[in-house]
């Protein structure tokens, strides 16, 4: 009930005089617009994803710091796993480990184009403006006025 | 037909091939923009982009100087495995925000973002030149370090039909017309064949040289037996310079220009993460197995240390083509994918290079066909002034390798801070990019490349950003209703 009293957004209705009310293409992208995004924040399960991506790579970082032989005495004899020394073997299986969750961590990043973008870059009064780069959305830089070139 | 002469043949098929494609890009263009020549109209799909990142990340010192280190200090430089991967963990940080921004905002170079998000502020300008100009410095070092590679293979796939320095200056300018002509497509479709390639030889040669030596366990009791130093588990110096140089390429490699562009070549997002998902293996299958190859060397071969090590890896395909008309066109299939990956790279060097040079140095941020002119007339001229340093041959591939990347990884406050942090000032960012540059170059001229196995790149870079948060701090204290360490975007 609260909702119906904001104002609402023009979702493009005509009337027509034959068969009423139909809808307006513009409409469509309004209405695509205002609702709850499949892969926003709305969406539990990308929620739920984004919560997982952290864990995943701080699991990479311990293992960058297990791949590294740290825990071998320099004077140790050479011992043999998998045909290599020991910690050789130890810093590939890490590596390989490294790979595989690296890879799921990055089909679990959504990287949209049309996300919102950082707030180091909107924040005019921080960053002072911006010159000779394109207007947000437009995916087009603005002319430059220094530019002297048709 | 001996060896030569059907390396010759092969290079001249090879070549042609290139020319081919730098053409049928030039026909496929759409416009003359900046936007078009230098990211391929924005439209790379998954697959020519892992191939393009793939083949473009690894390159002349991957398949020249990597296995020539590995063959100098043995098995600690299986490291270099972990570096390579450090990359595609180290783009999590940097490529889920830069990429919305470089499409909705229309980036060309990596200058771009950094006059976005510090040039309306003081000293913004004097950054972005600072920026431009250690970068700009670093693909200089870079495409020297490929047209180098270039040249030993030429000679070498040819048996010297073809010298040294006419390698160097011929191959060079095959890449010249076709990324002229074509642009980001040619670069990119190129890679994509040059990248099979490459994957499809090294592995084949690892292959040949494990049959051969009766397995990986007969190659590592060999090497204890030949130079035991070689099996020995890194002191503490070591593993400090195992984390360090892990840190170091792994940091400074995101900031390279030619992966920051196919960051805004993708066609979507998603066409990226794919790509990045893909290549997060590829260390496996590339720098593990050149680690691995240069290694199996050691009992094998006896070269002098220095530049010639640089050479393990034609003096194994050399011994490979004795070994019959099997070996022989193995290794010239080998030969030619090594050639591939030095020339993906040099390739994208010269392109992000024409571009950052108009653009970040000059200033000229418009889309117009003037701009891609006068991006191919300064790189063709940066090439040019080049090739008589490339005709030096003394310097090992791994040297220039760190030399580059000592002075690119004091970018990273720029990138990796600056789209994050909100607070960081241009001042700041500049003063901290001073100091850092300042203290690693400095140093690796005074003879202490590393301190305590540290990278003095590194400590430089600790020092830099020490720099960046002191000034970005202090600075917005000054500002009424400013909470200093309300920090992140």
């Amino acid at each position: 009930m609260r909702a119906a009293s904001k104002p609402r957004p023009d979702l493009g209705w005509h009337r027509s005089t034959t068969r009423g009310r139909m809808l307006h293409i513009s409409a469509c992208r309004t209405l695509v617009k205002t609702m709850p995004r499949a892969s926003g924040n709305g969406n539990p399960g990308r929620t739920r994803r984004l919560g997982l991506r952290p864990v995943l790579l701080a699991l990479i970082a311990v293992l960058y710091v297990i791949s590294i032989p740290w825990y071998r005495g320099d004077d140790q004899e050479l011992r043999l796993l998998l045909g290599l020394p020991d910690w050789v073997a130890v810093a590939i299986l890490c590596y390989a480990l490294v790979a595989v969750l690296n890879s799921v961590v990055w089909m679990r990043t959504p990287i949209e184009d049309d996300a919102p973008l950082s707030r180091a870059l909107t924040s005019r009064a921080l960053t002072g403006g911006t010159k000779g780069m394109g207007a947000p959305g437009t995916g087009r830089p603005t002319p430059d006025p220094g530019d002297s070139t048709p | 037909m001996n060896f030569s002469e059907v390396g010759l043949l092969a290079l001249a098929v090879y070549v042609g091939i290139l020319l081919c494609v730098g053409e049928i890009a030039n026909r496929s263009r759409r416009n003359l923009s900046p936007g078009d020549h230098f990211l391929g109209g924005r439209d790379l799909g998954v697959f020519v982009l892992f191939l393009t990142l793939y083949a473009t990340a690894y390159s002349g010192n991957s398949l020249l100087g990597y296995p020539g280190k590995a063959y100098r200090v043995g098995f600690s430089f299986i490291m270099a495995t972990g570096f390579m991967m450090a990359i595609i963990v180290v783009f999590h940080i940097l490529v889920p925000r830069l990429r919305p921004a470089a499409v909705q905002r229309g980036y060309v170079t990596p200058g771009d973002f950094v006059r976005d998000r510090f040039g309306g502020q003081p000293g913004g300008r004097a950054l972005v030149l600072a920026v431009a100009v250690l970068m700009a410095l670093a693909l200089a070092n870079f495409l020297l370090a490929q047209l180098k590679a270039m040249g030993e293979v030429a000679s070498l796939v040819t048996g010297d039909l073809i010298p040294y320095s006419w390698g160097v200056v011929g191959l060079a300018a095959m890449i010249l017309f076709y990324e002229t002509r074509g642009g980001m497509r040619a670069v990119a479709w190129t890679d994509a064949a040059q990248g099979i390639l490459m994957a499809v030889g090294l592995i084949t040669l690892l292959g040949w040289l494990l049959s051969g030596s009766g397995g990986m366990e007969a190659v590592t009791l060999e090497v204890a037996r030949v130079r035991p130093e070689a099996v020995a588990v890194p002191n503490a110096i070591g593993c400090a310079n195992w984390l360090s140089t892990i840190l170091l390429l792994g940091l400074a490699s995101v900031i390279y220009p030619q992966a920051i562009q196919r960051i805004y070549a993708a066609r979507t997002g998603r066409a990226l993460s794919q790509s990045f998902a893909w290549m997060t293996f590829m260390p496996l299958l590339t720098t593990l197995v050149v680690t691995l190859i240069g290694i199996a060397a050691i009992p094998r071969l006896d070269l002098a240390a220095g530049a010639a090590t640089d050479g393990v890896m034609p003096v194994l395909l050399r011994e490979w083509a004795q070994q019959g008309t099997l070996g022989q066109a193995a290794a010239i299939l080998v030969f030619i994918g090594a050639l591939s990956a030095i020339m993906s790279t040099a390739d994208s060097c010269l392109l992000s290079l024409g571009s950052l040079l108009v653009r970040d140095l000059l200033g000229q941020t418009g889309e117009t066909a003037a701009q891609t002119r006068m991006g191919k007339v300064l790189a063709a001229a940066v090439l040019i002034a080049i090739i008589p340093l490339a005709l030096e041959r003394d310097l090992t591939l791994w040297r220039l390798i760190e030399l580059k990347m000592e002075l690119l990884i004091q970018c990273v406050p720029a990138f990796l801070m600056g789209i994050h942090w909100v607070r960081q000032s241009a001042v700041a960012t500049l003063a901290g990019l001073l100091v850092g540059t300042a203290f690693a170059v400095g140093l690796t001229l005074m003879g202490t490349p590393q301190w305590g196995g540290v990278h003095v790149g590194v400590i430089g870079l600790g020092l830099n950003i020490a720099v960046v948060v002191a000034l970005s701090v202090w600075e917005r204290q000054g500002i009424p209703g400013d909470t200093p360490l309300e920090e992140l975007a």
